[in-house]
């Protein structure tokens, strides 16, 4: 069986700022890593039996590394997208997702995992668009994951509760990063991953049809302090007054 | 529906579509597509072309005709606030979609539209037919994974998570804003493809006037679509999100103690909100590490809302929530570090005041 891991290298956010001046993020001193859930997805891979484990990532050549992290905790294959990629931040799941179906319609893989959302985009959308354009099952916000035959039993979440249930094959798992801790590499995991072969495949990407007309920060600059007064029940029928007109509750 | 339709010239021949057909309706003839009978109209091999060879005749999702919907589910009419918004400034209607006749909304919409099934592939079909300019929901796990795969089928924009949402003057189409960075920055979009298909968190989610609707549900007569079955049920087990992921934190001190803790975890429930601590409460066994709200941690929160029982704000504190968007500090005294960096104090008993945010 054949098992793909859909990986997006994601900033570390914190050592990002914005720019006032440029109007845009900066990322310049922070790093992309291999994102947690992406590896829990290749440890749940790992546990599917399966007789490969492909790696795949639309990213830079210069991301490369995160292939490599995939290949230390259990990826088998690698394979790279190369494509006019767009700025980062302002990735529209829906070409996303166009690019990397292609690539699985030609690797043929009987589960695709994914993270559940990345800290960049946050849609969480790219796994369940690649299900419906495979025509894959969909099994969001794994947690738990076993396989008999061609039967995936799955536990996700779904708004804070814990739902179970099944599917045939071919699915598409997105993985939750409630599914546990995972695992560390080991020193041959890191030799193997050192020399693995990494594969460059050319997807031409469809236009963007989402327009940014702007980018802003959410930083803090300075509270309303605003002192509510009154006997305990009239300062929460205040508070809860407040917090509706700013949409907080 | 009707059958698709193959446009010859754009057929490239690539059989993408006679493979993904369940019903073998589909074969190559002169290296162009033929559909037989026995096609069932499921549209799979519509959003299978790549090439756009494969389409429902005379439904161009670009014109968009049918108002506003927006997705009830279980008769919940969250979104109808903002539906009517856009339906009114577009001068069209406001219709709920309901997926089962038994979940009817009482209120809020023009009218009322059931699609059976209630899969991405009937929601994808009903729109190709009725044409909606946007359709909306409340932004839950299983609406966004509903309108992402709708999105998908429809190769039209979704977006999730959306928090500000306005209709563009002149045109059929809005302008959205949406968080990215985990909070951290916010990006104003707008879609240049119809209709719109976007998740609604609080901040655009605008009230729903009262209003009953004014005709009897419309059941759209869509087949059956083939679907990937997935069985599910409930376990009865909740969840507890971890702070990252928590719209709301509910977050203590040492000085509200034990018992403070637990009316903490009620209050929290009723909330549906997470309860965290400061690094001192957590030092004083009240919470797991896990749940400590402190910037020696490495970790940063960007809940909507945090509120601080007992807290004096240690500036470690102070800085792990700087991007939290409403900061709400409960305390026995207002000259507390936290209370110079907060939206709105409350001073006085904290428990009085935990017991009250109970009763509400």
């Amino acid at each position: 069986m054949k098992v793909c891991v859909c990986i997006k290298p994601a900033w570390e956010v914190f050592d990002t700022y914005f720019s006032s001046s440029r109007g845009e993020i900066d990322t310049s001193a922070a790093t992309r890593q291999l994102p947690v859930a992406e590896r829990l997805g290749i440890d749940l891979a790992s546990q599917m039996s399966p007789d490969e484990i492909v790696a795949v990532s639309w990213t830079d050549a210069a991301d490369e590394s995160v292939l490599r992290q995939a290949a230390a905790v259990g990826a088998t294959r690698l394979v790279r997208i190369e494509s006019e990629s767009p700025h980062a931040y302002t990735m529209d799941p829906l070409v996303v997702s166009r690019v990397l179906a292609e690539l699985l319609k030609s690797i043929g893989p009987e589960m695709v995992f994914f993270g559940h959302r990345s800290p960049e985009g946050g849609s969480g959308a790219v796994g369940p668009m690649v299900a419906a354009m495979l025509g894959y099952a969909l099994l969001p916000r794994c947690v738990r994951l076993s396989r008999d035959g061609d039967l995936v039993t799955f536990s996700c979440l779904e708004d804070g509760r814990e739902i179970s249930g099944s599917a045939r094959l071919p699915v598409v798992v997105t993985v939750h990063p409630a599914a546990g801790s995972p695992k560390s590499p080991s020193p041959l995991g890191i030799r193997r991953a050192i020399k693995a072969p990494l594969e460059v495949v050319r997807i031409d990407a469809q236009r963007s049809e989402v327009d940014i007309r702007a980018t802003g920060t959410n930083e803090w600059k300075g509270r309303a302090r605003q002192v509510l007064e009154g006997s305990p029940a009239q300062m929460v029928q205040m508070l809860k007054a407040q917090l509706r007109e700013r949409g907080a509750i | 529906m009707s059958m698709p339709i193959v446009v010859k010239d754009k057929c490239n021949g690539c059989g993408d579509c006679v493979v993904v057909c369940p019903f073998f309706a589909l074969e190559l003839v002169d290296n162009v597509v033929t559909i037989a009978e026995s096609c069932l109209d499921c549209g799979v091999c519509v959003s299978a072309c790549s090439a756009g060879a494969l389409v429902y005749e005379g439904m161009d999702v670009t014109q968009s005709g049918g108002g506003v919907w927006y997705l009830a589910p279980g008769g919940d009419i969250e979104a109808a606030g903002t539906a009517r918004y856009l339906a009114d400034e577009w001068g069209k209607s406001a219709a709920a979609v309901v997926f089962n006749e038994n979940t009817l909304p009482d209120s809020g919409s023009d009218l009322v539209l059931v699609i059976p099934g209630g899969n991405a592939r009937a929601l994808a079909a009903a729109i190709q037919h009725e044409k909606p300019g946007a359709v909306l929901a409340p932004d839950r796990d299983q609406t966004r994974d509903l309108l992402a795969q709708t999105a998908a089928l429809l190769n039209v924009n979704f977006f999730s998570g959306v928090t500000s949402l306005q209709p563009v003057y002149g045109k059929d189409s809005v302008e959205v804003v949406r968080p990215i960075f985990l909070g951290r920055y916010y990006v104003r979009v707008q879609a240049q493809s119809a209709p719109v298909l976007a998740t609604l968190q609080k901040g655009a989610l605008l009230p729903v006037r009262a209003m009953a609707t004014t005709q009897a549900p419309r059941i759209l007569d869509i087949k059956p679509a083939v679907w990937p079955e997935v069985t599910r049920q409930e376990s009865g087990r909740y969840y507890m999100p971890g702070l990252e992921e928590a719209d709301i934190i509910l977050s203590g001190g040492p000085a509200i103690g034990r018992e403070g803790f637990e009316l903490l975890n009620a209050v929290a429930q009723r909330m549906g909100a997470v309860v965290a601590g400061s690094k001192e409460a957590v030092q004083a066994g009240f919470l797991p590490p896990e749940r400590m709200v402190d910037a020696s941690t490495g970790k940063r929160f960007a809940p909507s809302l945090y509120i601080a029982f007992g807290i004096d704000g240690s500036p470690g504190h102070n800085a792990a929530i700087t991007l939290a968007r409403t900061v709400v500090a409960v305390s026995d005294r207002a000259d507390t570090n936290l209370a110079a960096s907060a939206d709105f104090i409350l001073t006085g008993d904290i428990r009085a005041i935990m017991e009250a945010m109970l009763l509400e």
